[in-house]
């Protein structure tokens, strides 16, 4: 399932998902794969993340 | 084994070991000159990728140790055992490397792609003309042999111009999906 909410919340910060990939220590693709669906993250980078675009876990990866 | 072959045997082990010697001075004195980064830095994916594809690699070795096993003695006749062995390995590290490279797991964050392309190129067009060179001056060459002259050369170098292909192709299907 696509991570709609990371996608928008990257926009919001006005990052790239490359800028996004620089600042959380991984690659463009594993953004891309996050954002997609395709790859789900270990809480090491949903923290990483969320610590980046100033969201909660909840407001970022929980689903309803 | 005649006497030819075995100190063709032996010729290709030293060299194997020398070029394994090579390889690590230079590592070393570069890594000294600060000249390469210590170590690659994969991120989680990419360490996931990468275990996959050394099953998959695994996987095709045991594929192919076992069609030898089954045809090795009928496939003698044309192709010497060596060369087979190789040729498996080189299956392996190829269906690894393949599928790295088509799941962005190949390189580290911190490489250089660039570099490797043109090491690869270099490589693979050396050992062409290797190969070619030395097949031409085999007077006895004949692929049954156990180790005919320049067939390794020509092996791997078709697996660096396949693994160059893989990036070429990963390339482009990129393109098309932006």
């Amino acid at each position: 399932m696509k991570n709609l909410r990371l996608k928008s919340a990257r926009a919001a910060k006005d990052l790239s998902q490359d800028e996004l990939a620089k600042l959380c220590g991984v690659s463009r693709q594993t953004i891309a794969a996050v954002e997609k669906g395709d790859y789900n993250p270990t809480i090491r980078l949903c923290i990483a993340i969320c610590k980046v675009l100033d969201k909660t876990l909840d407001e970022l990866f929980w689903e309803e | 084994m005649s006497t030819y072959e075995f100190g063709k045997l032996i010729g290709i082990l030293v060299g194997f070991v020398a070029g394994i010697f090579l390889v690590a001075v230079l590592l070393t004195f570069a890594r000294g000159k600060h000249w390469v980064k210590e170590k690659c830095n994969y991120d989680e994916r990419q360490r996931l990728v990468r275990g996959k594809g050394f099953q998959y690699g695994f996987f095709v070795l045991l594929i192919g140790c076992a069609i030898l096993t089954c045809f090795g003695s009928v496939l003698a006749q044309f192709i010497g055992y060596p060369i087979m062995i190789f040729f498996v390995l080189c299956l392996g590290v190829l269906t690894y490397a393949v599928y790295c490279i088509i799941n962005d797991g190949y390189f580290a964050l911190n490489d250089k792609p660039i570099r490797f392309h043109i090491i690869f190129i270099i490589l693979a067009i050396v050992n062409v003309v290797l190969g070619i060179a030395a097949i031409y001056q085999d007077e006895h060459f004949a692929l049954a042999d156990p180790l005919p002259s320049g067939i390794i050369n020509l092996i791997t170098a078709g697996v660096l111009f396949a693994i160059e292909t893989a990036f070429l192709l990963k390339q482009c299907l990129k393109k098309e999906v932006v």
